[in-house]
């Protein structure tokens, strides 16, 4: 009787109209965004390898003529386009997309523009989970809000108990319906999505891709499930389908402006950090005492590495970097934790949820960047332990450690092919996969919850 | 006649969920969307009132012209609270450089303290409104034809003696009767929270934008109107209606927008920044060969006592005696007119680079014309003062104050004096560097030998035979320059009236969208069929 339920619904949606709209539009964004992509992520990879050759030349140059030129030097890393951006661009045009550093200390982050035009407005970029938040969650809903409301309406509902069926059958073969429509429809775009870029070269198909695609289809079918089940839930408790057109797109407006629109609010009430202003008030008032600490002629500077203002210059200028990193180690942390903290509260709205899912499946985003500043934490650490290795050999070096100035140590070239180089360390499957369990738990708890109030309204619901 | 079928319309509106609900979503998503924009604009008022602070004090420690690099901090428009436009994504501080023009404006642009907020989602009013005023436009007229007609009750009203144009002029009235107090309500909300801002004050001109921002949302949520209509007029059932118009919505308000982003990225290609800065590098390796070039030639160049120096050519000296004095005083004559010129041929570079990102700008706007939604946003953003036009329009005042500056330096022949670099007047230089050597020293080393042979003996250090103090050798001793004659950056105030004839042009686009839709719908209705 359940197959003959679903197959009654399935066979219907595929003769609605809406239905027949959507697939097409959502083929259309699926074709049109991968045309794009493809477009811009070879045009992304060649600038930045271009920028990545002169990076690298600028620092062999440094390297090769002086150690401490390299060593004192504040550089930026700035992150390489990631290839499988085509899933989800997760943000990465609005937060810091490079980190400051020198062999003593990493100084800080902030956003490089790179390829992106500060003229355009442009909030979300199509990719494949663009789709599914926008397009895909409306879908779900549109093609539930009726299910119920609309059968009772046309007095269907009654007729359909009429017959030995159970209501949570009923209940189930229209969920199951829509769910297994729109996974067609995905797969369908995907696939196509998957073809064009295959062939316009912007990915190469390996095991990587299919994984990330099985785990994308995966936390994207349990969305639908949701906000299918959401649908139900509204064609349940309204009388007329066009009330609960309303809920439904009330809960989708909920969830996909109102609710990730209050983040930053939270943010800043409820998890409140320091004006950046303080802090660096801060900073220079802690520098002008050190400053004040110091012997005059602690500025004086000769060809003689030797000259005793050097060793107190460089101790002061250590204290001035040390005195600045505590302050703004704790400043960062701060800011990652007010990140999170509000990222938690937001994960009410599932779309929200889902773009944070993203994350954990491309390994991009926040957790990337999160990931590679620890990582370049521990690289400095590895290079400044490298160059106090290579500083120690020398005889003409004073070994007196300045982060700044290049007279206190040694001035001798190394072999750039020696040195250790930060290479962008990919977050491992593992550490994605348990955060990815997390989020897939929440969203199967929010799917359960939503099934039981579902059903128990539609049990007791009146068919009539 | 047509007022009694508009009240009807508008009272039946009244009493459905539909408009309840709306009201609701009003009340839940102004409210919160204003709260976050005026906390973003205090907060970037702060960063105005931090950085202006800051360059105030920097302009009264400038003891000599080569540090004269006035800092100008562009104040947030308090109407970035109504649309945010570009002006979130783009600095607000401008330094004026003689080595280079500026560009683009730097320092902290949103005003947030922790950068990694920007990830989270977030839209000014004018988007909220754009949003919700036109689902909400097509909620009350999907089902305004095809409802009735499938109550029947349409046939019951046409056989009345009443024309059919009435009963359309009446129900479209109807229409607008619900969706205008929405609209007001949220204008409302908005308004009642700025006003309850003390630190966000609206002048009368800044008032009257908000009025025209307020028409401009009505032609746009009429154009929605029109939209909803005509689609309830062509469809079949209400039920197909809705679905048209939803998907008309989500068409329209989230994905054309993007496809006309990536459409004119792929027909203009925009360098990284980066690689603009490494072509301006090279220029400047040609200019540190032309200054060494011309530093050969003057000989004891850098005998300095006390020095400083840094960005954009700052050099500071004192104590030097007069031949270091005199000859970097040539230098600095010969050397900035050529920093100044070579600034020109950066700028060609960086020309080019805006050029490309205005042309994109440009291809994004004109495809954006085929939207509703995207039209009224731009014009917000005119009305609002935060697009590009009156951003470029702003640097291009800080480009011209920099010509007036250089002038200033050209007429009052500045950078042929010594007051360019040094605070210490002419009479008080040494004769020569042994002079010098032999007064602090107390006679110990009478000239350049003797130091070294003391120097050699002694590590290196020498601070130590320094005993005879030298007051007018240290710069940090002088008084501040009078800078009361140097010119100072007054900032035309973009007024509305200057962009109202490019938003007449745009808000007439979305008049002409409204009358064809309407002529449309007129068309359908004449010859619809009631059945």
């Amino acid at each position: 009787m359940f197959k003959n339920l679903l197959f009654k619904e399935i066979q219907l949606n595929l003769k609605n109209l809406r239905f027949q709209i959507a697939f097409v539009i959502v083929l259309f964004v699926f074709i049109v965004g991968s045309l794009f992509n493809v477009n811009e992520s070879r045009q992304k990879q060649e600038l930045y390898s271009k920028y990545q050759t002169q990076w690298l030349s600028d620092i062999r140059t440094r390297v090769e003529s002086n150690a401490s030129n390299l060593a004192t030097r504040t550089t930026s890393y700035i992150m390489r386009p990631r290839n499988n951006s085509f899933i989800s661009d997760c943000k990465e045009r609005f937060i810091p997309n490079s980190i400051l550093y020198n062999a003593f200390n990493i100084f800080g982050f902030e956003i490089k523009q790179t390829v992106s035009n500060p003229l355009l407005n442009r909030f979300e970029e199509i990719n494949w989970s663009f789709i599914v938040i926008f397009v895909i969650s409306l879908l779900a809903l549109l093609l539930t809000f009726d299910a119920v409301s609309g059968e009772r309406e046309a007095h269907t509902l009654a007729l359909c108990f009429t017959n030995q069926v159970s209501r949570a059958q009923v209940l189930f073969s229209k969920w199951i319906s829509v769910i297994l429509l729109i996974s067609i429809t995905l797969v369908t775009g995907i696939f196509i999505s998957l073809i064009i870029l295959i062939i316009g070269k912007a990915i190469v198909f390996n095991s990587v891709v299919i994984v990330e695609t099985c785990f994308f289809l995966l936390f994207s079918m349990l969305l639908t499930a949701l906000m299918s089940c959401l649908g139900l839930f509204c064609s349940v408790i309204a009388s007329t389908s066009n009330v609960s057109l309303l809920y439904a797109l009330t809960f989708w407006l909920l969830f996909s402006l109102v609710i990730p629109n209050t983040s930053v609010l939270w943010a800043e009430k409820l998890f409140p950090i320091e004006h950046a202003d303080n802090v660096e008030q801060q900073k220079s008032l802690k520098r002008e005492q050190i400053d004040k600490s110091y012997p005059v002629g602690r500025w004086s500077s000769s060809g003689n590495p030797f000259m005793p203002e050097h060793k107190i210059r460089a101790a002061m200028q250590m204290d001035f970097m040390l005195s600045d990193k505590q302050i703004n180690d704790s400043y960062y942390q701060a800011m990652f934790n007010q990140c999170e903290r509000s990222r938690d509260i937001t994960s009410i709205s599932p779309l929200s949820l889902f773009s944070y899912g993203m994350e954990t499946i491309t390994g991009g985003g926040y957790l990337r960047f999160q990931y590679n500043w620890n990582a370049l934490h521990v690289y400095q650490q590895q290079f400044l332990a490298f160059f106090k290795n290579f500083d120690a050999k020398d005889n003409d070096s004073p070994h007196w450690y300045n982060p700044y100035e290049t007279y206190s140590t040694t001035r001798k070239p190394m072999k750039f092919e020696e040195m250790p180089l930060y290479t962008e360390k990919i977050i491992p499957l593992s550490d994605r996969i348990v955060k990815m369990a997390f989020y897939s738990g929440l969203l199967l708890i929010y799917i359960f919850l939503a099934f039981a109030v579902t059903f128990i309204k539609f049990v007791r619901s009146d068919a009539r | 006649m047509i007022w009694h079928i508009a009240k009807k319309e508008l009272l039946l509106n009244l009493i459905s969920a539909r408009f309840i609900l709306a009201l609701l979503l009003c009340l839940l998503l102004i409210p919160v969307t204003m709260i976050v924009s005026v906390d973003s604009f205090n907060n970037q008022y702060r960063t105005y009132q931090v950085a202006k602070d800051g360059a105030e004090k920097e302009q009264n420690s400038w003891r000599v012209y080569s540090a004269v690099r006035p800092t100008i901090v562009l104040p947030p428009q308090p109407l970035s609270v109504f649309c945010q436009g570009i002006s979130g994504q783009m600095g607000h501080s401008v330094k004026i450089k003689l080595g280079e023009k500026p560009m683009l404006g730097e320092g902290q642009t949103n005003g947030r303290d922790n950068p990694l907020l920007l990830s989270f989602f977030s839209i000014d009013f004018v988007h909220i409104v754009a949003i919700l005023i036109s689902l909400l436009a097509l909620i009350f007229s999907y089902d305004l034809f095809s409802g009735e007609k499938e109550n029947g009750t349409l046939k019951l009203m046409l056989s009345n003696s009443i024309g059919k144009s009435t009963v359309i002029a009446g129900k479209i009235t109807g229409v607008f009767l619900t969706l205008i107090p929405i609209l007001l309500l949220c204008y409302l909300i908005s308004v009642l929270i700025i006003l309850f801002t003390p630190q966000i004050s609206f002048s009368a001109s800044e008032w009257f934008a908000v009025f025209i921002l307020f028409l401009s949302s009505f032609l746009f949520m009429a154009s929605f109107v029109g939209m909803g209509i005509l689609v309830s007029v062509k469809s079949r059932s209400s039920f197909n209606g809705i679905v048209i118009s939803l998907f008309l919505w989500l068409w329209f308000l989230f994905l054309w927008p993007n496809i006309a982003i990536y459409f004119a990225q792929s027909n203009v290609k925009i360098g990284m920044l980066d690689q603009l800065q490494q072509s301006m590098d090279q220029y400047d390796q040609e200019l540190y060969k032309k200054r060494d070039e011309i530093a050969q030639k003057l000989p004891e160049l850098y005998q300095y006592w006390n020095a400083n120096g840094g960005d954009d050519g700052y050099i500071e000296l004192s104590g030097s005696p007069l031949p270091t004095m005199d000859n970097n005083r040539r230098l600095m004559e010969l050397f900035e007119p050529i920093r100044i010129e070579y600034a020109d041929k950066k700028w060609a570079l960086q020309q080019e680079y805006l050029d490309k990102l205005e042309n994109q700008e440009k291809i994004a706007r004109y495809l954006s014309f085929m939207s509703p939604s995207e039209l009224f946003g731009h014009i917000s953003s005119m009305i609002c003062g935060t697009g590009s036009g009156s951003y470029f329009e702003l640097l291009n005042q800080t480009r011209i104050y920099r010509d007036v500056l250089i002038q200033y330096f050209r007429d009052n022949k500045i950078f042929s004096s010594f007051i360019y670099f040094t605070p210490q007047p002419e009479r008080s230089f040494f004769k020569t560097y042994d002079d010098l050597l032999n007064v602090v020293t107390g006679g110990i080393c009478k000239n350049r030998q003797e130091l070294k042979t003391w120097m050699d003996a002694h590590n290196g250090s020498w601070s130590v035979i320094w005993t005879v103090p030298y007051p007018e050798g240290s710069y940090s001793t002088y008084p501040p320059l009078d800078l009361s004659a140097l010119p100072k950056f007054t900032r035309y105030k973009l007024g509305i009236d200057k962009s109202l004839p490019a938003i007449f042009t745009e808000a007439g686009t979305l008049l002409i969208i409204f009358i064809l839709l309407f002529s449309l719908i007129y068309n359908a209705c004449i010859k619809y069929d009631v059945r």
